[in-house]
């Protein structure tokens, strides 16, 4: 749909779509106990909905000067739409409706109020069943681009970005666990850390650092759901502040093996480009073989928005997808040019 | 005249033209792949997915030896799906097949090991489990949602496998049959499968010792017809009668080798449960299958004294058994023994051992009064010894005994010598059998344990399930709210591909749950 008002002053264009994706060729998981582990079947349906709005406008136009707007906002979902035949349960935790990113993965046991449940020696545990913890898909991506032109000089710039997802930081996982990241230097842990250096050898020293969260104070064990992860037996438990002190790596390496303790979310911006050009003023040229002259400066990926700071490493644009965890990447490299035109 | 030829001509096209009748499968079908083998290729594959190496998860479910290190893993009873032999059963039947199609008659070698492996498959899935899929199962697409089996019933049908293997070995056995081939066990001697096939039936009735008086299974009128009737029933008399896998280098090495010990040797020390019963017993077996822990050597202590050799406690904190570890308070697995060469030793999968101590159980527990070689003690001393053969540990004399020389690299090794007395061990109070009685029975268990030690999977772990002997120990290390699970889940794809007969089975057995901690049928 394309609507345009004012004389081309503003303008609105909306897209919808909708498609289904198979029946596929679906290497279908079935039960072992027949002797094997797939079957190829003709099935399993998706369907994928999305819209696009742009917005076209120019707020101000006069002699020598404009200024042009472009909004664009996307979006779309990928949902489960017909499931191999006789399954009302897909790979262990779809179900038709739901969508294909849904992403479960290792998670802290928490208390109700959301705090961290230790084990007896002061470590995290972590829930023997993968958690639905995010779409690994943005709930929408956003562009905005600005021209202003003035006599002969114009200046550009874009900015984009997305909104919502999640992902793992593979990168934070391995420097964590490894010590290599800045924070296990930093606060309480760099403070731990350097005191387990010192007391290297020195088997009486249990370390100092002591982990967020609670532990069960009532020596109840825990029963889990074997499908949702969820506690049974809650309300037996009771909880006191974890006092334990513990040494530096292990905790790491415990607690951030589990995927939520690098989860990070996909919403970001970025300063994508920035354009100024000059023409050459035509009077100087008159006379001249040359017809045109002009000169611009372009500047790209220049600036990278992200709230959390931790994450801030990892360059997301490269992840615009459904995934569940980053990789080693080349970070996406800011770039400047400068450009020379000349029309004869 | 023309067009007579064109139609004459038309139709002897026609008719030389090739009848279109194929369907597309048959128009693919490949040429270079069998659609037929030897009934002895596949009795090789099924053999070689049978044995249950050293140096896994279930090492550190039977508390024999720990890791310490988080990063490379833990030892944590996390217990996910249990072990997948359908592929195996598969491959099973399919030999059966294959022997029938060769020409050989309904009573072939195939048929007779056939009927055993079926046993050995389906209970080594079902005691990890509990229910599983049996009558309906391995029938590929005929049947994708098979129901599930009672563990009584897949018991009650593994006693009749093994009671028919038995009797059919017996009469080829005396019709001199040869014609198995491709056994990497006991090179096509039926003889001694015949032995296997009725050790293993003494170990399954042994982990029926809380059902012994079920009606339908006759737990003890089995165990007294088998052990009554050695020339019906012939059984093992020696550890040359193992069912074990030797090593081979370079082709399937010992999981621990002078290739893995950079990685592995310091990551692992043995766990108290194991070395600390040992010591407690002044079992000489410490010095052939640990080393005495380095800090304690160099505190003055001998590394021949039992004091030397400390296990770690598995539910210590994994992270405070990495830092007492690395600075040498731990004793590690022995590294002449077990990191030197590329072959290692043999792992038993069935063994002259364990049956002893299981016929010895047997006789503690008053299932029967005696069998060949007499009263529980004799059994009981038949295993000990057995085991201590297996080490190379002499009756009476001196053993040099090595141990890795401190920093050093593999192959340098510390020499020490040892006087052993084996009758002296047998008469320490803690050792010589108490008589048929718990503490008797609890002796009994606890060498079943030592003999077990890196041999026949999760025979050590399913020990402790069902008689709590060797006192296992727990805590933040071992995970689990410091139990000990009794059991393994079913594998994911259940759950989405056999919903119903997977909640039947979970309701029926665990309240719904498939709960590592639910208790299965043979353990109530």
């Amino acid at each position: 749909m394309d609507i345009k008002f004012l004389q081309n002053r503003l303008g609105l264009s909306a897209t919808a779509f909708q498609y289904i994706d198979g029946p596929r060729i679906l290497q279908n998981p079935i039960s072992t106990a027949t002797g094997y582990d797939y079957y190829f079947l003709n099935a399993l349906k998706t369907r994928k909905t999305g819209y696009e709005f742009s917005l076209m406008g120019t707020p101000v136009k006069s002699s020598g000067f404009s200024w042009d707007v472009l909004v664009n906002v996307s979006t779309f979902q990928d949902r489960y739409d017909e499931l191999p035949p006789g399954q009302t349960i897909y790979n262990k935790y779809f179900q038709k409706g739901d969508r294909v990113d849904k992403f479960y993965a290792s998670t802290f046991v928490k208390t109700s109020d959301g705090q961290i449940i230790n084990d007896a020696a002061g470590k995290p545990l972590s829930n023997p069943v993968s958690r639905f913890v995010g779409h690994l898909n943005s709930d929408f991506q956003w562009s905005v681009f600005n021209k202003v032109n003035w006599k002969g000089l114009s200046i550009g710039f874009q900015f984009d970005g997305s909104v919502g997802g999640v992902t793992t930081d593979y990168i934070r996982n391995k420097t964590m666990r490894g010590g290599r990241n800045m924070e296990t230097v930093e606060g309480a842990l760099g403070i731990a850390r350097k005191a387990d250096h010192d007391n290297a050898g020195n088997l009486n020293f249990p370390g100092i650092y002591v982990g967020e969260g609670v532990v069960v104070s009532n020596n109840v064990p825990i029963n889990f759901d074997s499908r949702t992860g969820e506690i049974l037996n809650y309300k037996e438990l009771q909880f006191s502040a974890n006092t334990m002190v513990t040494h530096v790596q292990d905790y790491v390496s415990k607690y951030y093996n589990i995927s939520e303790a690098n989860l990070m979310s996909k919403t970001f911006a970025k300063l994508r480009e920035v354009t100024i050009s000059y023409d050459l003023p035509s009077r100087w040229l008159t006379g001249t073989f040359i017809s045109k002259v002009s000169v611009s400066v372009v500047g790209r990926n220049l600036v990278y928005f992200y709230k959390d700071k931790r994450f801030k490493d990892v360059d997301l644009d490269q992840y615009n997808y459904s995934l569940s965890g980053t990789g080693l990447q080349s970070p996406t490299t800011r770039r400047f040019g400068l450009n020379f035109n000349v029309v004869f | 005249m023309k067009k007579l030829i064109y139609i004459t001509l038309g139709l002897a096209i026609m008719a030389i033209m090739p009848a279109c009748k194929k369907s597309f499968d048959d128009l693919n079908v490949n040429e270079n792949k069998p659609t037929h083998v030897p009934p002895s290729l596949l009795l090789n594959g099924i053999m070689n997915a049978m044995y249950e190496a050293p140096s896994g998860d279930y090492e550190k479910y039977s508390q024999y030896f720990l890791q310490n290190y988080d990063y490379y893993g833990n030892n944590r009873y996390d217990f996910g799906a249990g072990s997948n032999f359908y592929p195996t059963l598969k491959n099973v039947t399919k030999m059966e097949e294959e022997a029938i199609a060769g020409g050989a008659t309904a009573e072939n070698p195939y048929a007779a090991l056939a009927n055993f492996f079926k046993a050995y498959f389906y209970t080594k899935m079902s005691l990890q489990i509990g229910d599983i899929p049996m009558k309906e199962a391995v029938l590929g697409t005929i049947n994708l949602t098979p129901v599930y089996d009672p563990q009584k019933e897949v018991f009650r049908q593994a006693f009749e496998w093994l009671e028919t293997a038995n009797t059919q070995l017996a009469a080829l056995i005396s019709a001199d049959d040869l014609t198995l081939a491709g056994d990497i066990y006991f090179d096509n001697n039926l003889a001694r499968w015949q032995k296997v096939v009725n050790a293993y039936r003494l170990r399954l009735l042994i982990h029926l010792s809380k059902k012994a008086d079920d009606a339908d299974l006759k737990v003890k009128q089995q165990f007294a017809d088998i052990t009554a009737n050695p020339s019906r029933y012939p059984l093992m008399e020696s550890s040359s009668d193992n069912l074990q896998y030797n090593y081979i280098y370079p082709t399937n090495n010992y999981p621990q080798n002078p290739g893995s010990f950079g990685f592995d040797a310091l990551r692992e020390n043995t766990s108290a449960t194991y070395v600390g019963l040992l010591t407690k017993l002044k079992d000489p077996r410490v010095f052939v299958t640990s080393e005495p822990a380095a800090a304690l050597v160099s505190a003055g202590i001998s590394p021949t004294s039992f004091n030397a050799f400390v296990g770690a406690d598995p539910g210590e904190d994994i992270g405070a058994m990495y830092i007492k570890a690395n600075s040498g308070q731990y004793s590690l697995i022995n590294r002449k023994r077990y990191y030197d060469s590329y072959t290692g030793e043999p792992g038993i999968q069935v063994g002259y051992p364990e049956m002893c101590f299981n016929i010895a159980e047997a006789i503690n527990r008053g299932w029967i009064s005696k069998a060949k070689l007499g009263e529980a003690e004799s059994y009981y001393k038949a295993g000990l010894m057995a085991s201590f053969a297996f080490y190379d540990i002499p009756q009476k004399a001196s053993m040099p005994v090595n141990f890795l020389k401190p920093g050093a690299s593999l192959g340098t090794y510390n020499t020490y010598t040892v006087e052993v007395d084996l009758e002296n061990y047998y008469n320490q109070p803690l050792v010589k059998y108490n008589g048929n009685n718990s503490a008797g029975l609890n002796q009994v268990l606890q060498q079943k344990y030592l003999a077990l030690f890196r041999h026949s999977g999760l025979e050590s772990y399913y020990q402790y399930r069902r008689t709590g002997i060797p006192g296992f120990t727990t805590g933040p290390g071992t995970g689990n709210s410091g139990r000990i699970p009794l059991r393994f889940q079913y594998p994911g794809s259940e759950l989405s591909s056999n919903t119903d007969n997977y909640n039947a089975a979970l309701k029926s057995q665990f309240g719904g749950n498939d709960d590592i901690n639910g208790k299965m049928w043979i353990l109530q």
